[in-house]
């Protein structure tokens, strides 16, 4: 254990060696993506395999962990943004940055033993996860939503984290993935608009993503044993259970057969 | 359970098998042996799958420190990697061995001529331990 890390010793005696092991991926360097990577260098992970496309605008500054006036103006892509405050914190360590769309360059996904999921709608999150199913990698799930309500009444902040853990529950068994969610996205595919989004909510889930990630790997708290459906209440600062849990108990996933790991292959008929 | 290879390659194995205790021939000379009917079971296995799944043995050995291959091993296992390529060519096989605490896995995957090491085993569950 290395001075470093010696407030974290509690993570067990070969902590370090086990997130040093670790290949993370995080999908997606907005708002909760930036937080998770900060926060994965700050533990000691050393390898790293991340994906964004975009460069960082104006309108990013309010929540985009590491960016800067100077960036917004030199139009930086995101993802250089999270090397560097990758590399600030671990100059060792090992970035596979991919600054394009996941699914145009999806094979660096498969070398990643963990995957954090940070993206934009429902139907990217199902695409996500076939590809972690399909290659056995666990993937956490993070999103948070501003929602309107009536007149008069505040808006409400919710959101959610996600454990997805191939051989259990999936997004679809747990109900956050349903046919009703993706059909209503794709009718508004195309809508402009801008949704609203805020540093703290992001920084809450991508806290309790990195929290459910280091627990998966070093075990130390030896409780956790089944997927994680986490709701986040923006509104009154919470974070429960989601309600949905107490009816699956037992459950199992029937939408990803363990035989249908590795790459799709045609089959003769 | 994910294998990783150093050219990117990964094998996934998704169930395990055992062995009933009738298939196995009494050798004073190593640990355990298993006899001809459940090497070809094994390999029937491998051929109704159609291409599609390979095989790994597995066995253990029970030294609590980083394992090799035994001189049993390296004589045997690599004839039994080769049948089960026999009957599916287009599927990786190879063996795993496990100790208390570690794990060796070599791999001969299509196309290939030689068993070649997985440098990275992933026992994908609660918790997710890596093996490296």
């Amino acid at each position: 254990m290395s001075e470093r890390t010696s407030r974290q010793s509690f993570l067990g005696p070969n902590s370090d060696h086990i997130i040093q092991s670790a290949t993370v991926g995080v999908v997606g360097l907005g708002g909760g993506g930036s937080h998770v990577v900060q926060q994965l260098a700050h533990i000691g992970f050393q390898n790293y395999v991340i994906y964004d496309h975009d460069v960082i605008e104006d309108s990013n500054l309010n929540r985009l962990i590491g960016g800067t006036v100077a960036d917004v103006k030199e139009k930086l892509l995101k993802i250089r943004i999270a090397e560097r405050v990758i590399k600030g914190l671990q100059p060792t360590a090992s970035v596979k940055a991919v600054p394009s769309r996941w699914q145009d360059d999806h094979l660096p996904l498969r070398t990643c033993d963990i995957l954090f999921g940070c993206v934009d709608g429902f139907a990217e999150r199902r695409e996500l996860e076939i590809v972690a199913r399909r290659y056995l990698i666990p993937l956490i799930d993070i999103g948070m939503d501003v929602q309107p309500t009536v007149e008069g009444q505040p808006p409400r902040i919710g959101g959610q984290v996600i454990l997805s853990m191939p051989g259990d529950l999936c997004m679809a068994c747990l109900g956050f993935l349903n046919e009703k969610t993706l059909a209503k996205e794709a009718a508004r595919y195309g809508a402009v608009g801008s949704k609203p989004q805020v540093v703290w909510p992001n920084g809450v889930l991508a806290s309790t993503a990195v929290g459910i990630a280091v627990d998966l790997l070093t075990d130390w708290t030896r409780s956790l044993r089944r997927s994680v459906y986490l709701s986040y209440d923006g509104n009154s600062h919470t974070m429960q259970p989601h309600v949905r849990l107490q009816f699956l108990k037992g459950a199992t996933c029937s939408h990803f057969p363990l035989e249908n790991v590795g790459d799709p292959v045609f089959k003769a008929l | 359970m994910t294998g990783t290879i150093a050219d990117g390659a990964a094998v996934l194995l998704t169930s395990y098998w055992p062995v009933p205790d009738d298939l196995y021939i009494n050798d004073p000379d190593v640990g355990a042996r298993i006899n001809g009917v459940a090497i070809r079971n094994a390999m029937q296995d491998v051929l109704d799958g159609g291409g599609r799944y390979g095989l790994l043995h597995v066995h253990m050995h029970l030294r609590k420190d980083r394992t090799g291959m035994s001189r049993t091993d390296m004589a045997e296992i690599p004839k039994l990697v080769q049948s089960f390529r026999n009957v599916g060519a287009k599927a990786a096989h190879g063996l795993l061995i496990l100790t208390p605490d570690h794990a060796l896995s070599l791999a001969l995957l299509p196309g290939t001529d030689s068993l070649q090491q997985v440098n990275k085993i992933i026992i994908v569950g609660y918790p997710t331990e890596i093996l490296k």
